[in-house]
């Protein structure tokens, strides 16, 4: 499942990660993280983000 | 999990698999969802069997669930400068990401990302994802090709 999306990834280096907080006006920060992923096989870097939720 | 069946009832419209209850078909979604999200993170989960995954050992499912994810792709085979503007996203202080590196051609290009957060009161909360490319000198005077680093300080 998702072959290309692991191939891709297998071919890729990670260059940094990003990190930051969501602020949505009530007490809880939800998180931002994300990476910055370089391919050269396929010439093209890709930033990969991903927002997570505290569960209540 | 059960393996679908072919006189199944319920579609998994994904995958196309058939399920003979709505809960096998729901937990085959949920195991996509699963399996899509660890293929994007590896660092966090493995590719195998999502109950021995790291994800699962550690619990972090039942601290954090994960709401949107979002992919930016820059048409560039390296890159010389990185900086993450920002530590926070609000929908009113979008968070950006400076990059600058060399095209294919070996041209340098510099592509300025723009997250932010949606907050409608009546819709989910999602990423915003700009990109603009830079042609302009980001410092007066400076070419954007002789930049060799940039930092944010809070």
């Amino acid at each position: 499942m998702f072959e290309k999306t692991q191939q891709f990834l297998a071919h890729s280096k990670v260059l940094s990660y990003l990190f930051s907080s969501i602020r949505n006006g009530k007490d809880r920060r939800p998180l931002l993280v994300g990476a910055v992923m370089q391919n050269s096989e396929e010439c093209v870097t890709d930033l990969h983000l991903k927002s997570l939720a505290y569960r209540r | 999990m059960s393996s679908p069946t072919a006189a199944g009832v319920v579609e998994n419209r994904l995958t196309r698999e058939r399920f003979d209850s709505e809960v096998e078909c729901l937990e085959s979604l949920l195991m996509n969802n699963q399996s899509l999200l660890e293929s994007l993170y590896p660092a966090l989960g493995d590719s195998g069997d999502v109950s021995k995954s790291i994800f699962s050992q550690l619990g972090i499912n039942q601290v954090m669930s994960s709401a949107d994810v979002g992919v930016v792709r820059l048409p560039l085979k390296e890159v010389s400068l990185l900086c993450q503007i920002g530590i926070d996203v609000s929908p009113e202080s979008p968070l950006f990401v400076l990059v600058q590196g060399r095209r294919k051609d070996d041209v340098v290009s510099t592509f300025l990302v723009s997250i932010s957060h949606t907050a409608a009161a009546h819709s989910a909360r999602a990423l915003c994802l700009e990109v603009k490319e830079i042609t302009e000198e980001l410092f007066a005077g400076v070419k954007n090709a002789d930049v060799k680093d940039v930092q944010y300080c809070s």
